[in-house]
């Protein structure tokens, strides 16, 4: 902050508006934003804790749960296919065939297909591998599946069937025709018994093939019946039977002898491949299509299967894992929560405290300094402690305390200046003005018209004053009335008179009033006597003549201020006026006193009888001379008065 | 009849073991004197057992390199083979006009030569009863000695035939002529086939063909089993009333699928045309010969895979119609498209290293 006040100077301190902190809004501000930061971290924390524990429970339902139900589903497909698989290579029946091609599309496809979607969130790479592992097999498996049912209900499917028909059976049939065109034929070259002996023999044939070819027909096809050495009997039978119409060729004809070639060709082939046929039969691969189910099929289901069962186990296990840990985050969430808001309450209080103390500090300070200036007591600045506006306040409260205290001084100054001009001004409406007057003036009180039963009115006026006037400048002139009436005003203060007024070289005053005294007489007789002394004493220091006549009257006047303006406190009644012709009639250098006031100082004083003068406007009247105090002359104090007449 | 028995028995027990030597009891057998076998019968039943080729069909390791030249030169012989049995069985000549094919390789010829063999084979088992494995495919390239060993193979089942016929008339073998192609020679065993099965009583019917097909549905899985997804498509809606020749169309149109496959994957296979004048005249066994060729194609591109599962062993699928047939076409011809649209997705898959 910069201090640019000027402490002494006359112009307005320049106080700083603008502060390198930001004042005490910026202040207030990062207050508040302290707090509300921290409010809004506890809420982030808390909307943080919030959305993993939803994001959590989206995954529980919506990730683990399906994906283990898909991983099920699937499984549940493919054991539905296999069924149906197993049902259709057994029994040939369609509905088992659409059974299994329904389990792909309503079962293993659609979970594979969901699985898939679900795995996009998986986080197990584990899961993410069993999953892509997952469609290689499943189009292995389905693959393999195409081809079991293919070939299940087809005449290849058991090979040793085709072996039967396709190699067997024609050899057999031309067997057959062999043995009976022999038996049908009439071509005997020999006699009966010949004849009933080849007969005998080809009988014997016939019914050893009819018997071995049942046998293997009814071993080949329903896999039961045999009886190797049976069939091995038969085929030996039948060589036998054949060796021995061999052995006499004379007897047959000649269409009987090539039929015999057929049967010696055929018979071998036949035993080939009837051995051929047997061995397929009894090959573990006889049913081709359960063979391949067997060694292929069940494999890769049971392959696939358990790679489900891996992957909704290792989804349950997940889907337990953070369930645990959901719950163990959520009740630490809570605690966490609590502990932060907790937290909170207690920097905020800290915070608060640290904030207010730095604002209010400064404000007690400033309240502190304000008594202290209120009481006069403050003399020094407050220390400017911070950048802000009550850093500002401060300087301003320094400078307003500096300002003040200038003006006060200014202001003590005017009114010492007016005390001095007040004390002047009263002094000089105490000159015009008794005190009390002034008093009950100051007071607001209109018309001042008082009546004095009793005073003692004096006035003096200096001889020959005209005379005196045109011969001495006019300076001089009023510095000698300054001196005398000066003196007399100083002897008025000793006699605690009233001075009325001076009227050019005149001067009037009175006793008794405004405060009633019952020594008016005398305090006025001494004020005469005194003036006599002091233009003596001025004479005697100036080396002047000047002298001056008194004239004296005591009795009721009525005494007030008149006029708004110049006014002056002034007395009334006859009096005044005869204490004037006491003045005017009487002799310079002389205290010249009517009877009244005769009365009233005798015997305190020494006269002189004047005896009755005519007193304008009066008529004769009897007047006196006061001398002198008549202690002056006679310590007892006794009266005396000289009279001329 | 004590020596015949053990005989018989000892017969039993070496048949089992040796499929190559099958018939082999039935030598001894007859040998035993069992019956008295006419010679041109005991030949037959000898050669038959025999799991070497006779040397009049041998090739032999320090021959001069086989061309081209050499086996349209074989193929003569056995077409006149087969026009000395036709002649003598009364069996009807073939009709229509050869297949047209371009840029043949002895690969093809070889699968062509293989069908031959199996339809001669079944010729030798329809009148001798004799049977003889199917060369087995050599590993590596195959070149025109590999044709030729199984034309002789061939030769050897008709020969067979010849003698049980008793004819005894050798046709005249030409000279090699150096201008014959791979081409030539998959044109002249492709005529052999057809003529072959006018021979048999049990001709190559669509139950064959259905076989056949059903194998190309094999590898076709085990190349999509390379790119993720079903490889064997739902079966398409059987529509009745299909003849060979649709099948043949379909299977055509299946082929021009699988050069675009190979070419995709920088292979090069044949050009097969076949317009309608010749799907007019189509046989089941000639379906069966483009069923085949397709194969020897699937085969191909198989074996440029590495680490490829063999495809799966197919069965006698038992009575089929050709419209039973043109269904499982149908379902070929979804894989090779689906395969042909992986296959432009990622025309490096043969050079992806995988085990299946």
């Amino acid at each position: 902050m910069t201090e640019s006040a000027d402490e002494g100077g006359h112009g307005a301190p320049t106080i700083p508006v603008h502060f390198k902190s930001g004042g005490l809004r910026r202040k207030l501000l990062r207050s508040f934003l302290g707090l509300t930061l921290f409010g809004l971290v506890l809420l982030c924390t808390s909307l943080v804790a919030i959305f993993w524990l939803r994001n959590s429970a989206n995954r529980l339902a919506l990730q683990h749960a399906p994906s283990v139900e898909a991983a099920l589903h699937a499984r549940i497909g493919i054991q539905r296919s296999l069924a149906g698989l197993r049902g259709w290579v057994a029994l040939g029946r369609s509905e088992f065939r659409d059974e299994r091609r329904a389990a792909w599309v309503e079962d293993i496809q659609p979970a594979i297909a969901r699985l898939h979607d679900l795995s996009r969130d998986w986080t197990d790479v584990e899961d993410q591998e069993r999953l892509a592992g997952l469609d290689s097999l499943l189009a292995d498996l389905k693959e393999s599946q195409w081809w079991v049912e293919d070939v299940a209900q087809t005449e290849g499917n058991h090979s040793a069937r085709v072996i039967l028909r396709k190699k067997v059976e024609p050899i057999a049939r031309a067997m057959r025709s062999a043995i009976d065109a022999m038996i049908d034929s009439g071509d005997f070259k020999q006699g009966i018994d010949e004849r009933s002996t080849a007969l005998a023999r080809l009988s014997r044939l016939q019914i050893a093939h009819m018997s071995s070819d049942h046998m293997l027909s009814n071993f080949v096809v329903h896999g039961d019946g045999w009886r190797e050495s049976g069939f091995h009997q038969d085929l030996t039978v039948a060589s036998q039977a054949i060796e021995q119409i061999a052995s006499n060729l004379g007897a047959l004809g000649e269409d009987q002898r090539s039929q015999l070639v057929i049967l010696q060709q055929e018979l071998p082939w036949y035993a080939h491949f009837a051995k051929e046929s047997i061995a397929a039969r009894r090959s573990e691969r006889w049913n081709a299509a359960q063979y391949l189910m067997t060694t292929e099929t069940v494999p890769l289901s049971e392959d696939l299967i358990g790679r489900l069962n891996a992957l909704s186990t290792n989804q349950i296990g997940s889907m337990r894992r953070e369930t645990a840990y959901v719950d163990r985050v959520g009740k630490n969430a809570v605690f966490v929560s609590i502990g932060l808001i907790a937290a909170m309450a207690v920097i905020a209080g800290l915070m608060s405290s640290s904030r207010a103390r730095q604002i209010t500090q400064p404000l007690s300070s400033l309240s502190e300094a304000t008594r202290e200036l209120a009481a006069g007591r403050l003399q020094n600045n407050l220390p400017v402690t911070t950048d802000d506006e009550l850093g500002s306040l401060t300087q301003a409260f320094n400078h307003m305390r500096v300002a003040l205290q200038q003006s006060e001084a200014k202001l003590k100054q005017s009114y010492d200046a007016l005390a001095v001009e007040f004390d002047r001004a009263e002094n000089l409406l105490l000159n015009i003005l008794p005190l009390p007057i002034a008093e009950r003036l100051k007071t607001g009180e209109g018309i001042i018209a008082d009546s004095f039963a009793d005073v003692t009115v004096l006035f003096a006026d200096i001889v020959g004053f005209t005379q005196l006037s045109a011969s001495i400048p006019p300076e001089e002139l009023v510095r000698l009335l300054d001196e005398v009436f000066s003196r007399f005003d100083a002897l008025l203060d000793t006699h605690g008179l009233e001075k009325i007024k001076t009227l050019g070289d005149a001067y009037m005053l009175v006793g008794g009033l405004p405060t009633p005294r019952p020594d008016h007489a005398e305090a006025v007789a001494e004020m005469a006597l005194g003036m006599l002394q002091e233009i003596a004493s001025y004479n005697a220091q100036h080396e002047t003549p000047l002298q001056i006549r008194v004239g004296m009257n005591s009795g009721p006047v009525v005494a007030g201020v008149i006029g708004r303006k110049k006014f002056i406190y002034d007395i009334w009644g006859d009096t005044v006026n005869i204490a004037s012709r006491m003045e005017s009639n009487g002799l310079a250098g002389s205290i010249h006193v009517s009877e009244e006031c005769y009365q009233r100082l005798r015997p305190a004083y020494v006269f002189e009888d004047r005896g009755f003068i005519q007193v304008k406007g009066k008529g004769e009247m009897r007047t006196y001379f006061l001398k002198r105090r008549t202690s002056d002359d006679d310590p007892g104090g006794q009266e005396r008065t000289s009279g001329r007449g | 009849m004590h020596k015949l028995r053990k005989r018989l028995s000892e017969a039993d027990e070496y048949a089992m073991n040796s499929s190559g030597r099958k018939a082999t009891w039935i030598l001894l057998l007859m040998a035993a004197g069992a019956a008295p076998i006419p010679s041109g019968a005991q030949q037959n039943a000898m050669n038959a057992v025999s799991p070497e080729a006779s040397p009049e069909f041998r090739v032999e390791a320090d021959a001069p390199e086989t061309i081209a030249a050499d086996v349209y030169s074989r193929m003569s012989r056995v077409h006149g083979d087969i026009e000395l049995i036709r002649f003598v069985m009364g069996k009807p000549k073939i009709e229509g006009p050869e297949i047209t094919v371009t840029g043949v390789v002895p690969r093809e010829v070889y699968f062509q030569a293989i069908t031959m063999f199996r339809k001669a084979n079944r010729l030798s088992f329809e009148q001798t009863r004799v049977v003889a494995s199917t060369p087995e495919t050599p590993a590596g390239d195959i070149d025109p000695g590999n044709v030729l060993a199984v034309v002789n193979a061939a030769l050897e089942r008709i020969s067979h035939v010849k003698a049980r016929l008793e004819i005894t008339t050798v046709p005249a073998t030409p000279q090699p002529d150096s201008s014959k192609t791979p081409t030539d020679v998959f044109r002249t065993i492709v005529q052999a086939n057809r003529q072959l099965n006018l021979l048999l009583d049990e001709r190559f019917a669509p139950s064959d063909v259905f076989q056949h097909v059903t194998l190309a549905v094999g590898y076709a899985a085990r190349l999509l089993a390379r790119f993720p997804g079903d490889r064997i498509p739902e079966a398409p809606e059987l529509i009745a009333g299909k003849q060979p020749r649709d099948v043949y169309r379909r299977l055509v149109g299946c082929f021009s699928v699988i050069r675009d496959i190979a070419a995709g994957s920088g292979l090069d296979i044949l050009e097969l045309q076949a317009g309608d004048d010749h799907t007019g005249y189509v046989t089941p066994s000639d379906v069966y010969d483009i069923a085949s060729l397709l194969v020897s194609e699937l085969a191909y591109i198989h074996s440029q895979l590495d680490g490829a599962k063999s495809p799966r062993q197919v069965y006698y699928p038992g009575r089929k119609f050709p419209s039973d047939v043109d269904q499982r076409v149908g379902i070929l011809e979804a894989q090779l498209i689906e395969l042909r649209g992986l296959v432009v997705a990622r025309p490096d898959w043969l050079r992806e290293t995988r085990v299946d």
